[in-house]
């Protein structure tokens, strides 16, 4: 078996040590990166949405404000905003590599995104329903919670479920500024050294994640949804 | 219970200002089925939740149980919103509850104990008849029970006030009907007022005992109900009123030869219209032997409005021209409301309506 496996993948087998440090590593990075931008995600979304025209905390300016800074954000791609947030992350982290220097951008590239998910989300909510909570004279973060949220959360889970696949593979481009990861590592032996055994097997952990938590959120979505 | 006073709204579209409601006033005692009949746009769902502010009226005062709620603080008017019962269209459910947690919601903030609650909830299932379906979710209900299910909720915390939305019109005939009676039961055995708000004149008959027609952001005619159907006054709700007893079709009628030609020389055709007691009345064999002519009924209906009769009579009255008018006059006299149907003038109309 190990002959086997050394036959047709030996770069793989020669290195498999750092291989499984650097799938810890994105696991890591998606998931410190995954609970921070999806907690300031649902706030912002939420904030997009009830201060919209007509709902429950209308005020124009700040929903202008929101609006534009999730659009700017948005509309600047990854490998530049890595770039272009060099020092802030040396401010934030004290350091602008590794999984910690990674994990800043990563969340901020990120967030805009689940943003306008969640303010998807919540949009679809009947507005009808929020009538009808209005009406029996709930306070209004009450309704945020107990009818926006919990009406939207089959919405919200399918946008948690776009935003990990998204951050797998935001954390492979970090990656190639250095970051740590399955990226760092396919870059530096399957790229520079023409290992292409290894960019196969790395390829093949990613695809794994991906069908994982795509599975995971469809049972979850499925059990909730009724 | 409730008083409008001159309430006016406007709304800012692209084009300039809709004003919705152009200075309603409305008085609805306590027990009132009161019912508030217009087409759409009429501005009778602005109407409706101007009651509980829901939409916040320009100017005008509105008084709920005393209470000016227009003049009320946030947490006043959360507090009064909470004895205001509301139930909708569309019944706005929440999707993700079942229909106990549904019911359940409203309390759930009220700082009641959860034993008080499940015990609240099990007697407001049994009193809209879905104790079996207390653990399923809305989607698994038909209109009918989504609509039970609405009905409970808004009575969760024991409200005064019940208003309600076009709340039969996403439902078929029977479970508009078994709606209705439901809330007609709640309004006698609670003593619940109820406000409701339709396009539909069934929906009027059959439950409410006052009715104000609304059109074009004002209340056209108002009134207690058995007064309206039998007389109505302005054109929308005779219009309204047309389409309970169904007069429109008495113009096919007129036009089919096997009617027209029952029609003599100097016969003609009128509607009588008999409320109240002029309904028990043998008035079609009396008023044909007194005056000797003819009488052929060709189409009719009666209608219980408030538990009283209302029939409408359509027939041919052959006979000379003097026994004809001494027979209308005669049945005038006794309160008999009677219309002559100008034949060419219903003909020119109903080509009017075909083109």
């Amino acid at each position: 078996m190990a002959e086997f496996l050394n036959n047709i993948m030996p770069n793989v087998v020669e290195h498999y040590e750092d291989l499984i440090q650097a799938t810890g590593e994105t696991l890591i990075m998606v998931f410190i990166a995954g609970i921070i931008s999806l907690t300031l995600g649902t706030i912002l979304g939420i904030a997009l949405v009830v201060t919209n025209e007509g709902h429950l905390y209308e005020n124009k300016i700040i929903n202008s404000i929101l609006g534009k800074i999730v659009n700017v954000i948005r509309s600047i791609p990854f490998v530049i905003l890595l770039a272009l947030l060099v020092t802030f992350t040396k401010f934030i982290v004290g350091t602008s590599i590794g999984i910690k220097g990674a994990i800043v951008p990563m969340i901020i590239g990120i967030t805009p995104f689940i943003s306008r998910q969640i303010e998807q989300s919540i949009v679809e909510v009947d507005k009808g329903v929020i009538e009808a909570a209005l009406s029996m004279g709930l306070k209004k973060h009450v309704i945020i919670f107990s009818v926006l949220l919990r009406e939207a959360m089959p919405g919200i889970i399918r946008a948690l479920v776009i935003c990990i696949i998204n951050l797998i593979g935001l954390s492979a481009m970090a990656g190639t500024v250095g970051g740590g990861g399955l990226g760092d590592f396919a870059i530096r032996y399957g790229y520079a050294r023409y290992m292409l055994d290894i960019t196969v097997v790395t390829v093949l952990i990613l695809l794994i994640f991906v069908n994982v938590v795509q599975g995971i959120g469809n049972i979850v979505v499925r059990r909730i949804s009724h | 219970m409730i008083q409008l006073q001159n309430i006016k709204k406007n709304y800012k579209i692209d084009k300039g200002i809709v004003e919705a409601l152009k200075g309603v006033s409305l008085n609805v005692e306590k027990s009132d089925i009161y019912g508030v009949i217009g087409f759409s746009g009429a501005g009778k769902s602005t109407l409706i939740r101007c009651i509980n502010l829901l939409e916040r009226p320009d100017s005008g005062k509105v008084f709920v149980n005393g209470e000016e709620i227009t003049a009320s603080s946030e947490k006043e008017l959360r507090q009064a919103r909470q004895k205001i019962g509301m139930i909708f269209q569309n019944f706005n459910l929440l999707r993700s509850k079942t229909v106990f947690q549904n019911i359940a919601f409203p309390l759930q903030y009220s700082g009641l104990s959860k034993k008080t609650i499940n015990t609240k909830v099990v007697e407001l299932l049994e009193l809209v008849g879905l104790t079996d379906k207390s653990d399923v979710y809305p989607s698994q209900l038909s209109g009918g029970q989504k609509q039970r299910v609405g009905i409970a909720r808004a009575l969760a915390r024991d409200p005064q006030v019940l208003l309600s939305d076009e709340a039969t019109s996403a439902l078929d005939p029977q479970s508009t009907h078994s709606i209705l009676t439901l809330l007609n039961d709640l309004n006698k055995k609670l003593g619940l007022t109820i406000v409701i708000i339709t396009h539909e004149m069934g929906v009027i008959k059959e439950i409410c005992n006052k009715v104000a027609v609304i059109e074009a952001g004002e209340i056209v005619e108002h009134g207690n109900s058995i007064d309206i159907f039998s007389n109505p006054q302005h054109p929308t709700t005779q219009n309204f009123i047309a389409n309970v007893f169904q007069t429109e079709k008495i113009h096919e009628l007129i036009l089919d030869e096997r009617i027209s030609s029952i029609i003599k020389e100097n016969g003609i055709v009128i509607r009588m219209l008999f409320t109240g007691n002029s309904a028990y009345n043998a008035y079609i064999s009396e008023v044909s032997r007194k005056f000797s002519i003819d009488i052929n009924i060709i189409f009719g209906n009666i209608e219980i409005i408030q538990n009283l009769p209302i029939g409408s009579l359509f027939a041919v009255f052959n006979g000379t021209s003097e026994n004809i008018r001494a027979a209308i006059n005669y049945l005038k006299v006794d309160k008999v409301l009677i219309t002559v149907l100008d034949q060419k003038a219903i003909i020119t109309d109903n080509k009017r309506e075909a083109i």
